[in-house]
């Protein structure tokens, strides 16, 4: 089952101290690779913490990422976070819409279970 | 809280705070866009073992840069002397038939008048890595132009404070204490009290539990909720329930 959200990747305090720490130490990649969902969307999905999911933006990039459950109401249903890096650049397309900036924020997505 | 706008004081070094160690007091740290330039630096064996007043991005910042022995300069990978690696400098760069000069993101202001200026010489291009991040606000300021002013006007006059869609709580530590809200400054006398703080966001992130408004609007709907600030700024009619429906949020709140 898949369903449709809209992907925010931003910075984070981990990530920011991670960029100065070292982007291979474990603290930096656990950061840069989980994926934040919003409670009521994971008990709807029958998604757990740590269950992997997919993430394919509607220009087709992909990831495979982990999730975990967003702190409080941080996050409404229907959006999704993570914190810059790797992953999220990989879901960055070419096009700039004429302003020499790739779009980094708001990817429409659609996410699967895994496994 | 010293006064945010007052002259740096980096370089000045200050008695040692332990034997074998160096105290350089008001450093100035350059991880984020605060600059916050009043850190008490401790060195001990060329590396930072303290950095007193810094937030937690300063200090893995500071933590992670020592000095290091690597020549300053090399050419063809070898040790050079730093005239001989000007002069190979300026062999490429006159020899370039189309030089562009990138980058100058971590650059101070005078090194970046110099390579603008050694761009006009060469007849080259300058591109800085702001403009894979901030190249559509660089085209508004050459379009439209900019609205801005110093963190120290903001922490000397601001009373209304509106963060829209950033989230300083995490990206920028001491915005809000050193800069933006808890501040008494020369117009905002008693601090915190003098200023009202809104945020407005997707995400109810940690900077809008610092807020006294927060407005969590629908994504993607930020022109709308400008657009409803203007119309109310004039005066316009307009639909409540067009507005709860666009934004998310109810008219009377605006």
């Amino acid at each position: 089952m898949s369903e449709r959200f809209i992907l925010i990747p931003g910075r984070t305090s981990k990530q920011g101290c991670g960029v100065s720490e070292g982007k291979f130490d474990e603290a930096y990649q656990h950061e840069i690779t989980t994926l934040q969902v919003a409670p009521a969307d994971m008990k709807r999905m029958g998604l757990a913490n740590g269950d992997r999911v997919r993430v394919t933006t509607d220009t087709g990039r992909q990831i495979d990422v982990a999730i975990t459950a967003a702190t409080g109401d941080e996050l409404p249903p229907g959006l999704l976070f993570i914190a810059y890096g790797d992953l999220s650049s990989q879901l960055m397309d070419g096009e700039t819409h004429g302003s020499g900036m790739p779009t980094s924020k708001g990817f429409d997505v659609t996410m699967e279970k895994l496994g | 809280m010293s006064t945010p706008a007052g002259p740096a004081k980096a370089g000045h070094y200050a008695g040692a705070a332990e034997a074998g160690t160096t105290l350089i007091e008001d450093s100035t740290c350059t991880f984020c866009g605060c600059v916050c330039d009043d850190i008490d630096i401790t060195v001990k064996d060329n590396h930072i073992v303290d950095a007193k007043r810094a937030c937690v991005l300063g200090k893995a910042w500071f933590y992670n840069h020592h000095a290091d022995d690597r020549p300053s300069c090399l050419v063809e990978g070898r040790p050079a002397t730093v005239e001989d690696g000007v002069e190979r400098a300026a062999r490429i760069l006159t020899d370039a038939k189309y030089p562009i000069i990138y980058g100058l993101s971590d650059t101070t202001s005078e090194a970046q008048r110099v390579a603008v200026g050694i761009g006009d010489a060469i007849g080259g291009t300058v591109d800085t890595t702001t403009s894979v991040c901030h190249g559509p606000s660089g085209m508004a300021f050459q379009g439209v132009g900019e609205v801005t002013c110093t963190l120290g006007e903001i922490a000397n006059r601001g009373d209304l404070i509106i963060f829209w869609g950033g989230n300083p709580a995490e990206s920028h530590p001491r915005h809000f204490t050193k800069y933006s809200l808890m501040p008494k400054g020369m117009f905002v006398p008693n601090g915190r009290k003098d200023r009202t703080a809104v945020g407005v966001d997707v995400r109810k992130t940690k900077t809008a539990k610092a807020m006294d408004l927060f407005f969590q609007i629908k994504p993607r709907s930020d022109f709308e909720a400008l657009w409803t600030l203007r119309a109310l700024a004039k005066g316009v009619d307009i639909d409540p329930e067009q507005v709860k429906n666009d934004t998310g949020i109810e008219l009377a709140r605006w």
